[in-house]
């Protein structure tokens, strides 16, 4: 190889280095990762991002229950592009949710789960439920919900070394909207009305 | 065998070789583990080893550094900037095949660059800077426990406790909490912080200018082994200390055996950091 190539490798590294600071710039890069060599420079590490995935309807918060699998939960927490949310958001909203009427036993608090990922439990969870899963031969009545909106947020820590106080801040957020009854009804092949019905109980 | 031979086979040894060699074994013990790498890597690595015909040929660096490219750079936003560093030293080793000089520029580029980056994150973000991030992390992270209380009198258990409010802040559980602090804690993170930004400063002025300014040439080695023995031995990172020192020993001048041995010292010596010391020592308090 000949002299041109010489300085490939430092040239190599300016380039990512500086794509990567842009990237913290525009799409809330962490500095710890993505070869700019700023690990330990900054509390907002991957480490310490949580992802928030929740649906809303009517004002109404609704915990959900989901681990997406499309997203690399890593990748989400480390850089949380508009682009990478929507995939995750879209990915809760493409269920169809049924009402968790049955599990109503929170979970341990701690620690953070492995992946990150918030998964309260509350009365008012919800479970993803793929369209084969769900239909009138199953024999099952269970709950519907559609809820209008669908929320992915990633959060992080601000510490205060002053009062050594810390508080959760939002690092990024995408909200996409929920399935409507027509679209579920041509998921499932089941009517409006028998739907309908459903989302009611 | 006593040091002074060791001095003269250093100083007759392939500077590059040993480089490559060392990379290697670098790669099997410490290199990303995800398979579609790691057993190609191996495999190399092994033959490599056995047959050190074969480092000195460009295919076998060739594929080492495509193998490196497929995987690594995809996954840059979630592997250790070491990994990528790694990438780049391969690719070095690749391009800089028969010769030394151009070896020893990478090297001392990547080195300069690589702590001038780190150096410039920590200027920038301002939490380093104001010793927000070494309270916190002295106060949360477990792998600065022992650290944290022989150094600032943290008490035993406080990075378990913290780490738990952590967590329920994260979550939103809690809206905010105040972690247990101690006192001396505040004038030790401030000193860590400037004493880190100014060792950092200092590598990679050296190392970019070495050949310029006679004086950084001279501390640049001083400056870097000081480093990886001061850090490493705090947040044992065998494999990012192994890569800078690999890196560093390569750059030394073939005519200073004695820079090549300390180098090759500090990497053995870095094993020494994985015993469990803590562990050690506070069982012989007991006894």
């Amino acid at each position: 190889m000949g002299p041109r190539f010489a300085l490939l490798a430092p040239g190599l590294l300016l380039v990512v280095a500086i794509v990567h600071l842009v990237r913290v710039h525009t799409s809330h890069v962490t500095p710890w990762k993505g070869g700019g060599f700023g690990m330990f420079s900054t509390i907002d590490s991957e480490g310490d991002r949580t992802i928030e995935i929740w649906a809303s309807d009517r004002g109404q918060r609704i915990e959900a229950d989901f681990n997406p699998t499309g997203v690399d939960s890593r990748l989400l927490r480390a850089y949380p592009s508009e682009r990478n949310l929507l995939a995750c958001a879209q990915e809760a909203a493409s269920h169809i949710w049924l009402r968790n009427e049955g599990d109503t036993v929170k979970p341990p608090l701690l620690p953070v789960p492995p992946l990150g990922f918030l998964s309260r439990e509350a009365l008012l969870g919800y479970r993803a439920r793929r369209p084969r899963l769900f239909g009138p031969e199953r024999g099952r009545m269970e709950s519907l919900r559609l809820p209008s909106t669908w929320h992915v947020a990633v959060n992080g820590i601000y510490f205060d070394p002053a009062t050594s106080t810390i508080v959760r801040t939002s690092i990024s957020s995408v909200e996409v909207p929920g399935l409507s009854l027509d679209q579920v009804a041509a998921e499932t092949g089941l009517t409006r009305e028998r739907l309908a019905s459903m989302a009611r109980n | 065998m006593r040091s002074t031979n060791l001095v003269r086979l250093l100083a007759r040894s392939d500077q590059g070789e040993v480089a490559a060699k060392l990379t290697l074994l670098l790669m099997v013990l410490y290199g990303l583990t995800v398979w579609q790498l790691e057993i190609p890597t191996i495999v190399l690595a092994a033959m490599g080893l056995a047959f050190p015909g074969l480092i000195r040929r460009r295919l076998f660096w060739g594929v080492l550094t495509i193998l490196q490219a497929v995987v690594v750079l995809p996954l840059c936003y979630t592997v250790d900037n070491h990994k990528l560093l790694l990438f780049y030293w391969t690719v070095a080793l690749a391009v800089s095949l028969g010769s030394e000089e151009v070896l020893a520029l990478n090297a001392r580029l990547l080195i300069g660059l690589c702590f001038g980056l780190a150096a410039f994150w920590k200027l920038y973000t301002g939490e380093y800077v104001n010793g927000a991030f070494l309270h916190y992390t002295l106060l949360v992270d477990g792998r600065f426990s022992y650290f944290a209380n022989v150094v600032a009198g943290v008490p035993v258990g406080t990075a378990s406790e913290n780490s738990q409010l952590v967590a329920a802040v994260a979550n939103g559980l809690l809206d905010k909490a105040v972690l247990s602090d101690a006192p001396n804690i505040r004038p030790v993170a401030m000193a860590l912080s400037y004493w880190t930004i100014a060792i950092e400063c200092l590598v990679s002025v050296s190392f970019m200018l070495a050949e310029r300014v006679a004086i950084l040439g001279q501390v640049r080695n001083a400056a870097l082994l000081l480093f990886v023995a001061s850090t490493y031995s705090v947040a044992t990172v065998i494999g990012f200390a192994w890569l800078l020192l690999i890196m560093g020993f390569a750059q030394t001048k073939s005519d200073r055996p004695n820079q090549k041995l300390l180098y090759l010292g500090v990497f053995l010596l870095m094993q020494m950091f994985r015993m469990p010391w803590s562990d050690l020592l506070s069982g012989m308090a007991l006894t």
